[in-house]
Parts: structure tokens; C-alpha cells; sequence
């Protein structure tokens, strides 16, 4: 009898384990953006709805997408650029105990309990409910950070040399300007005394199609930029310039129509700072054109800085 | 037995409080000051703290039913999505939208002929037009000919009171052209027709609907999803049920579209935020007919037995310790009172939660809350008044069980002789 009982629990034993191991976690959702990386370094795979993951896999969502993944009964959202492993995500999951219904029905009848006290204590102690409900929502204002930086200067920055500027509202350098991989080791770290610094990326150990950020602090520690995250691109304007030929080519289009159209192209594939030397090398080509600067200042207010799109449309003399 | 069981005072209490409840019930009195209080429990059940709150959160993930979310598209795209998803050959596609008018001929026709091109499709229409004497609606109405001659229609009305929440639903109506199916039974009907046919075979007017949970219960695809070529969406769509409507888009304009209060709403009192899509409330029903897991209800008339029988050995309990302690009685019924309550609630909860029995226990918790004044009444004043009452027993005489009982033994008999 005890060895029918032991080989039964053993298998119970056995048979949970497995569909422990087994399941995997499933996509239920994704908007924009989003990869999946089944190991170290493999080739990124675009998560959809429906796709099953490994748990040692990584994810990342890019351009603000987000993804929700089911496993074990329990939903995640993901979102953010940073790679993420997938076994950290879950791994609320796993710790969590599961609550019997009689158990549920204590917890409900104790709040309950509790919630009809709150009237008095909420009059009483009411500085310790201010945090449960904000009469205002989310999405209109971030933090604000004394350092500005362009968001030209995120997305996928070439392996060349890229100059980084930020602008201070508030006073003057000298400034610490730090690049960081996604794990948040220093690649460079060096002091400005102006609002610039020139960096050849190439030439620092950098990997492609990683994430880094780069932040600027000024040297008093009083005020800062945001981290802006980025990630070095292969994509150089001349192959950008064939894949584009490839999905539409313009036959009768003139060469500064072209730049322009390779311009757009390379802001949708994120790489805004290649755009930004187009339309720069247009303008400075042609000063004149009133196209050409009507698409930069709709750029510039794109990539957050309206003031300098205004100026530029500003000076657009006004047709007759 | 039948002694032990029949107190005459108590069942006397125990009518008094069931004619006291029929006569509360029968004032309506128009409390308009108490409209804050009374508009936040007008639509509130018990069961729904069962959903929004004792619910198991675990999330069960249906093969067969996939949500596809069209935001807000212009016809062309919802054509393109369409033709994508019939390559994936899936069983039956339900299109949750009003196609009521035609916008361009060019995308029209593009829409026309993809449901052309498939035959299995529903398209959403509304009924209109009731009328209360023929109990008839006027039509289905909001679907164009040019679209609805070309797949089967499902009208997407749910019966709901001024407060909204989706409980109910109808699953078939009569209109002027005939019968018309709700577009959850309409679709269920052409993916597991024995399904639809287990539901219609009930003959139920309208059928609560069993949530099984929010929109994480299916997989849900975005437009961008659908349309990009890249991703083989026949593994994933085939032989399924496609619910293609809307599930929100990022506009700021419209967030609450479609959405409407259901009982899994977290506010299970005067609710605000609705919480469901209606799309989603159709992959709930559907699902509900293809697993045939419908709330079961008791009927009225077993409902008002139990309840008398559950106030009646309450009463009587009530009168017990009333004997048993004397002065300290108030204070005891009282928490008993509460301790009843908390298991009332709890057997409801259990029933519904574990077997999708729905009991209604609102009658005996009225008279469990009036039994102590009424006893109280009765026995300080009815009792007084009318002396009548005084003379009848507390438990029925010897006599009634004498009656049903075999003549004593012959032993006595014998010693009369001696």
C-alpha cells in the first residue's frame, strides 16, 4: 500500500514538473515594435500574437511599441526599449502564490472591513491617501530635466562621428558626458566645458544594433539630461539610398528631391540624426530652397525643437 | 417528527415578517434624497462581487476564439485584413461593425468582395423598431444590402438597464422578415451548429452570461499584425473563430467607444469606468455556448420555499437563545445576525463561483434583518393585545402525535385487571 502511494505521489510529483517546464510563455498581444531574441546574439525575430517564447529568450520593444505575454495564467505587459530577458518578466510569476477561493473571500470580507473604517482615518490621516488617486493623467509631461538634449540624437546613430549637444536652461558647464551600454558600464566618459562633444563611434567598443545611452551631468551634480537611449546603426546614407530605390524608385524625381525622400526614409527607420545631415547638407547646398527648409522645420519640430523649426520657417522669404 | 419540527409562534413570525417584507415592497415611495445611495446599488448583484473580486485572476487562454482589433480603419484597410484572414482559412469570421451606409465605391466593392469570396462571415446589424403588441422588432437595421446580401447577418443589442451593464443577452428575436440570431449564436451556429442548437433547445428568452474574464482570455491582433506579410498567420488563424471589431484605438478623441460595464468591473458598485469592449463581451458568449456553461437559476418558487424555511428555523433559533439566555439575547442575535450574513453571502458566493448556481438570497437577508424586531413585536405587543394568542401552544400537543402513534401496548390492561 505505502509503495502505491509513494509511486503515486511521485508521479504527481513528476507530472507537475513537467507541465511546469513545459509551458512556455505566448504572446497574446503586441503593437508596434517589437523583438524577441530566442538566445544570446540570434537574429531578432518580430513578436505577433500567438507566438510562443522561450523564458531564457530576451525581448525588446522599439519606437514605443509594447507587448502582453501570457504564462502560466498570469498576463505581462512589456515595454521599453531596454532588452529585457524574459525570465525576468515572468519571474513576478513564479514567486506568486496562488490564493484558494476561501481564501479570496477572507481577503474581500477583511477589506471590506477595513475600506469602511477609512472615512474617519481618510479625514484624519488624509496625507497618507493622497497617493491613491490623481485627478490628471499620464503621457502630457515627463520629467524635467535642466540639461535639454535633441531627440535627433537618439535612435540608431551611425558608426562615424556623431556631435552630441545638449542645451542648459538654467546655467554653464563644465559638463561630465557619459555613454553607457545597456548594463550600464561606462564605454566613454569625458568633461566638456561646452554644450558639444564630438565622438567617433566607430572607434569605440561599441557593438552594433545594442542599446547605449548617453547622459550629460554638469560638474556641480545640480542638474542633468535625460538618458537617451540609441543604438549604433550599419546603415550608412549610400545603402540606405538602395534600400529606398528598392521600395519605391522615382524615376522622374530631381536629385534634391531624392535627398529628400532618403531624408523622410531615414526618419522612419529611426535614424534621425543621418536625416538631420541631409537636410543640413541641402540647406547649406541651397539656402533658398523654400521646400527644403519647410521639411527641415517640420523635422525639427518633430524631433522636439519647435523654436529652432520656427526660426527656420521664419526666414522663409514670403512669396509674392 | 412532524412535532419537532412545527412551532406555531415561530410560524406565525415567520409569516409576520414575509407579510412585513410583501408590504415594504408594495409602497414606492419616490426617495429622490436618497438617489446617490440608491442610483450606486441599483445595479449591483451579489454575484458580481463574485466576479470582480473572488474570480480566479488565472488567465485561461481560448484556442478557438481569436480578436482582431480594426481600430478605426477606412474600408480599404479593413478589406485588405479581411482578405489576409481569409487566406488563413479560418471557420467563421464575425464582423462586429455597422457597415449601415457606403462610403467610396472603390473600397465598398473591394469590402463587397471579400465577403463574396467567403462564405461563413457575419456581419453586425441592430435591431430596430419594437413593438409592444406584437412583441416584434421592425427590422435589422444599420447593415447596407450591399454588404449584408453577401453574409449572414447577427444583431449586437444587449439588453441592459439605464446603468448599462451587460448581464443578459437575447440569444434570438422575431422581427417583421422573421427569426433574427444574436451575432454571438449567429457565429457559434455556423462554428459548432449542435452548440447553438443546445442553446436555442433551452428556449430561454434571454440568457445571463457567464464572463469567463476580459480580453487577455484570446489572442488579439492589431491591424499592423494582420496586414504584415511577413507573419504566416495560418497556424494561428486556422479553423478558428476571427471576431474582427473594435478594441480601441490610440486616438484621444474616443477612448470609451464601445465599451460597456459588465460585472467583472472592479467598481461592483456604482461602477464609472466601463471596462469591457463589446467585442469582447461576444467572445464571452460565444465561448459560454461552445462549452454549454450557463448560469443555472432556481426557480422562484423554490427561491421563496427556502427562504421561508431558512427564516423560519432563524426565528425559531432566535427564540431559543431568547430562552435559553434571557437579557443577553439582544446582544447575541445581533452578531449572529452578522455571522448569518457573512454566511449567506459566502454560500452564494461558493455556489455561483464553483457550480454557476445563482441563488438569490436578498429575500432572506431582509427577513433575517427584520426577525429580532418582529419577534420583539410579537411577543411585547401582538401578544399582549390579543390574549388569543397566548393560548396557543408553544410546540404542538401530545395529542397530534398520539393520533399517528399505535395504541399502547396491552400491558396496562393487564394490570387494571389485577
Amino acid at each position: 500500500m505505502r509503495t502505491i502511494l509513494l509511486t503515486l505521489l511521485s508521479a504527481c510529483f513528476s507530472l507537475s514538473l513537467v507541465s511546469q517546464t513545459n509551458s512556455n510563455p505566448v504572446v497574446l498581444h503586441s503593437s508596434g515594435q517589437v523583438q524577441y531574441f530566442a538566445t544570446a546574439g540570434a537574429a531578432p525575430k518580430k513578436v505577433y500574437p500567438g507566438l510562443q517564447l522561450q523564458v531564457s529568450g530576451k525581448i525588446r520593444c522599439l519606437k514605443g511599441g509594447s507587448a502582453k505575454l501570457l504564462y502560466q495564467g498570469k498576463a505581462y505587459i512589456v515595454s521599453g526599449a531596454r532588452t529585457q530577458d524574459i525570465s525576468e518578466v515572468v519571474k513576478a510569476n513564479v514567486k506568486a502564490t496562488q490564493i484558494g477561493f476561501t481564501g479570496r473571500f477572507f481577503n474581500f470580507i477583511t477589506e471590506s472591513l477595513q475600506e469602511s473604517e477609512s472615512t474617519e482615518k481618510l479625514q484624519k490621516h488624509h496625507r497618507r491617501y493622497m497617493g491613491k488617486n490623481s485627478a490628471s493623467i499620464k503621457g502630457f509631461s515627463s520629467k524635467q530635466f535642466e540639461i535639454v538634449t535633441p531627440l535627433v540624437l537618439t535612435g540608431k546613430l551611425p558608426a562615424a562621428k556623431v556631435t552630441f549637444k545638449w542645451r542648459n536652461t538654467t546655467g554653464s558647464g563644465p559638463y561630465t558626458f557619459q555613454l553607457c551600454d545597456e548594463s550600464g558600464n561606462i564605454v566613454a566618459s569625458l568633461l566638456a566645458k561646452d554644450t558639444l562633444v564630438t565622438l567617433d563611434l566607430e572607434e569605440l567598443a561599441m557593438n552594433f544594433e545594442a542599446e547605449y545611452t548617453w547622459q550629460v551631468t554638469r560638474n556641480d551634480g545640480k542638474s542633468s539630461s535625460a538618458p537617451m537611449p540609441f543604438e549604433l546603426t550599419r546603415q550608412t546614407q549610400e545603402k540606405a539610398q538602395k534600400d529606398l530605390e528598392i521600395v519605391s524608385s522615382c524615376d522622374d524625381c530631381s536629385d534634391s528631391e531624392k535627398r529628400l525622400m532618403l531624408a523622410y526614409f531615414l526618419e522612419q527607420e529611426n535614424q534621425f540624426y543621418q536625416a538631420a545631415d541631409i537636410y543640413n547638407a541641402m540647406l547649406e547646398k541651397d539656402p533658398n530652397s523654400t521646400l527644403t527648409r519647410r521639411l527641415f522645420a517640420a523635422f525639427m519640430a518633430r524631433m522636439n525643437q519647435l523654436s529652432e523649426g520656427e526660426k527656420l520657417i521664419n526666414s522663409i522669404p514670403e512669396e509674392k | 417528527m412532524l412535532r419537532k419540527l412545527i412551532f406555531p409562534h415561530t410560524l406565525i413570525v415567520a409569516i409576520l415578517t414575509f407579510i412585513l417584507i410583501w408590504f415594504v415592497d408594495l409602497i414606492r415611495l419616490n426617495l429622490h434624497f436618497l438617489d446617490p445611495f440608491n442610483k450606486g446599488l441599483k445595479d449591483y448583484e451579489v454575484t458580481d462581487i463574485v466576479y470582480s473580486k473572488l474570480r480566479d485572476d488565472r488567465i485561461n487562454l481560448d484556442e478557438r476564439i481569436v480578436l482582431v482589433n480594426t481600430g478605426k480603419p477606412n474600408r480599404d484597410t479593413l478589406a485588405l485584413m479581411l482578405n489576409r484572414i481569409i487566406d488563413a482559412q479560418p471557420k467563421v469570421i464575425g464582423i462586429d461593425l455597422l457597415l449601415s451606409d457606403r462610403k467610396t465605391p472603390h473600397a465598398d466593392s473591394a469590402l463587397q468582395a471579400c465577403l463574396k469570396r467567403y462564405g461563413n462571415t457575419v456581419l453586425g446589424t441592430r435591431l430596430d423598431g419594437y413593438n409592444e403588441d406584437t412583441r416584434q422588432f421592425e427590422a435589422e437595421v444599420d447593415c447596407d444590402t450591399f454588404f449584408c446580401d453577401h453574409a449572414y447577418p447577427g444583431f449586437t443589442n444587449f439588453p441592459a438597464n439605464d446603468t448599462r451593464t451587460i448581464r443578459i443577452f437575447s440569444p434570438k428575436e422575431e422581427t417583421k422578415k422573421g427569426e433574427s440570431l444574436a451575432f454571438s449564436v449567429r457565429v457559434t451556429k455556423l462554428y459548432d451548429a449542435a452548440a447553438s442548437d443546445r442553446l436555442l433547445a433551452r428556449d430561454k428568452e434571454v440568457e445571463e452570461i457567464y464572463f469567463f474574464g476580459d480580453a487577455d482570455n484570446f489572442l488579439q491582433f492589431e491591424p499592423e499584425n494582420i496586414l504584415d506579410t511577413s507573419i504566416n498567420l495560418t497556424p494561428l488563424l486556422k479553423d478558428k473563430i476571427i471576431l474582427v471589431g473594435f478594441l480601441g484605438s490610440y486616438s484621444w478623441g474616443d477612448p470609451l467607444i464601445d465599451r460597456h460595464f459588465t460585472p467583472l468591473n472592479s467598481q461592483y458598485t456604482g461602477r464609472n469606468v466601463p471596462d469591457m469592449y463589446g467585442m469582447v463581451i461576444h467572445a464571452n458568449v460565444i465561448k459560454m455556448i461552445l462549452d454549454n456553461y450557463y448560469v443555472r437559476e432556481l426557480s422562484p418558487l423554490v427561491n421563496l420555499l427556502l427562504t421561508f424555511l431558512f427564516t423560519y428555523f432563524n426565528i425559531h433559533l432566535f427564540y431559543k437563545i431568547h430562552h435559553r439566555i434571557g437579557v443577553q439575547y439582544q446582544f447575541v442575535t445581533r452578531f449572529l445576525q452578522i455571522g448569518e450574513i457573512i454566511l449567506l453571502f459566502f454560500l452564494v458566493a461558493v455556489t455561483f463561483h464553483f457550480f454557476r448556481f445563482k441563488i438569490d438570497f436578498a429575500l432572506s437577508i431582509a427577513a433575517l434583518l427584520l426577525t429580532f424586531d418582529i419577534i420583539k413585536f410579537y411577543e411585547n405587543f401582538l401578544r399582549k393585545r390579543f390574549t388569543l394568542l397566548n393560548n396557543i401552544p408553544e410546540v404542538l400537543p401530545q395529542k397530534l402525535k398520539a393520533k399517528k402513534t399505535p395504541p399502547p401496548p396491552p400491558q396496562n390492561s393487564a394490570g387494571e385487571k389485577g
